[in-house]
């Protein structure tokens, strides 16, 4: 068949044939009986599941997956209400005493900051995404604070205080450091006094305007930096060879969006700094140093690798 | 309203459930895998149901239908199956008429699977999933004339197998 005719069939179904086109078309092709068969196909449809079927099925599935928004309780009638109240009464005495003996929390949703002041002036500052546990009643023996995320401490002199994570332990006296972990990784930095970072058996003391990496159990060299101000409360984020993965987690964090990366690669590491309060500029940056394009809907961000 | 609420939800389930599986199937999936594939798409839905207007949940779903079918691997040797559309206009009783038909259907699917790939999916989209041209073009990341180029295959093939099929 000859370049021009290539489409001629596709035009003839559309009906954007021209005549001189439809009488070429007609010396090849039985038109007649092509048209007949095309007709008697729309009788036909893909055969599918039947949709009754799969809802039941589904219905048992979300049953047990939560959507995100939260649902709105039914009303209920007057005496349902009592009966509630008093079961919330005695629930909430029983969880009084409870919550005695549990740690109290502090924790910032994504894209959300939060700042802790404690009775003794000991000042901290949580980065988003992040959540802090402490037990304010055993402070007169000793200071100790569970972190996971990111978090500035302004730390008031006293007794010893500890941060736990897990990638490690931070023992300070009084001084301001910020702690940023993510799992296995963890980054302090001292910005005054001293702070002592344990992992294991291993332990390195930081002075003022230093800093130490810890990755899966091994302390890094100490080194030097200059800024005046954690990373994040400057409105960046620095990475240095961060697991991509990690990197798009931390994002998340920040925005409040969510990442779909099941179509790229995620074994490389990656280095830049990123804005924390500009999407846009941080996401064309991120996925033009990897090579990957995205694409928005809402909160959701769809990575893919640029074509080639 | 929302797509979390159930009814909402419900409606868009019923509304776009068959065009998502004729969608998957119609893009090489193959059949018994399908359902799995379309349960996991409207539970995608479902998860972010906050984030999602109701008028964007059509382009939702095909969206993270086309993710899910290229994570899982494409399966370019399926065979398609055909159903009689309902409601049926001629009396079930005629026998003729039945056989006719079964033996329509058993050539049409032949001959549809007996394309190349690339041309069965873009006579399927159109034929079996009402897209346009333009429609399949944005869908494959393709041309419109590259469309139109499969799609006269298409229709050339089964020009040539309608041949075959025995005089009326």
């Amino acid at each position: 068949m000859q370049q021009e005719e290539n489409i001629l069939l596709s035009k003839w179904l559309a009906g954007t044939i021209l005549p001189d086109e439809l009488r070429a078309l007609e010396q090849e092709v039985d038109l007649d009986r092509l048209a007949q068969v095309l007709e008697q196909q729309k009788q036909f449809e893909l055969a599918v599941e039947p949709v009754e079927t799969m809802w039941t099925d589904f219905e048992l599935k979300i049953a047990t997956t939560p959507s995100v928004e939260k649902k709105m309780p039914p009303q209920l009638p007057i005496f349902k209400w009592i009966i509630g109240l008093l079961l919330l009464l005695a629930f909430a005495i029983g969880a009084f005493y409870y919550l005695q003996q549990q740690p109290e929390k502090l924790i910032t949703p994504p894209a959300a900051v939060a700042t802790k002041i404690f009775a003794e002036g000991t000042k901290v500052a949580l980065s988003p995404g992040s959540a802090l546990a402490f037990k304010t009643e055993d402070w007169k023996k000793e200071r100790t604070i569970q972190l996971q995320g990111q978090a500035f401490f302004d730390v008031t002199k006293g007794l010893p205080m500890f941060i736990h994570t897990e990638g490690g332990t931070i023992a300070v006296l009084g001084t301001q450091f910020d702690v940023w972990e993510m799992g296995a990784w963890m980054r302090v930095q001292c910005f005054e006094g001293k702070v002592k970072v344990s992992v294991g058996s291993e332990a390195k003391i930081l002075g003022a305007m230093e800093m130490v990496f810890v990755n899966k159990n091994s302390l890094s060299l100490v080194s030097a930096f200059r800024e005046t101000k954690p990373d994040w409360q400057r409105q960046e984020r620095v990475f240095q060879k961060i697991p991509i993965n990690l990197v798009l987690k931390d994002l998340e964090r920040f925005y409040a969006i969510e990442f779909d990366a099941s179509a790229v690669r995620l074994n490389d590491a990656f280095s830049g700094v990123l804005p924390t309060q500009d999407l846009d500029r941080a996401l064309t940056y991120l996925t033009r140093s990897m090579n990957w394009q995205y694409e928005q809907q809402n909160k959701l961000i769809y990575l893919k690798p640029t074509a080639e | 309203m929302s797509v979390c609420n159930q009814n909402v939800f419900k409606k868009i389930y019923f509304r776009w459930n068959e065009p998502l599986q004729r969608f998957l199937q119609s893009k090489g999936m193959e059949r018994s895998k399908t359902a799995d594939l379309v349960q996991e798409t409207f539970l995608r839905l479902w998860k972010n149901c906050a984030k999602v207007l109701p008028e964007q949940s059509k382009s939702f779903l095909f969206t993270a239908a086309n993710n899910l079918l290229i994570d899982a691997y494409r399966q370019s040797q399926s065979r398609i199956k055909l159903q009689p559309r309902l409601p049926k206009t001629v009396s079930l009783e005629d026998g003729q008429y039945q056989f006719e038909m079964k033996e329509f259907q058993a050539h049409l699917e032949a001959a549809i699977d007996s394309m190349t790939p690339a041309s069965k999916e873009v006579f399927l989209l159109h034929r079996f999933n009402e897209m346009s041209y333009q429609d399949i073009a944005t869908s494959l990341g393709l041309s419109i004339k590259a469309v139109e180029k499969r799609m006269t295959k298409a229709l050339k093939h089964l020009a040539v197998q309608i041949q075959d099929w025995g005089s009326k």
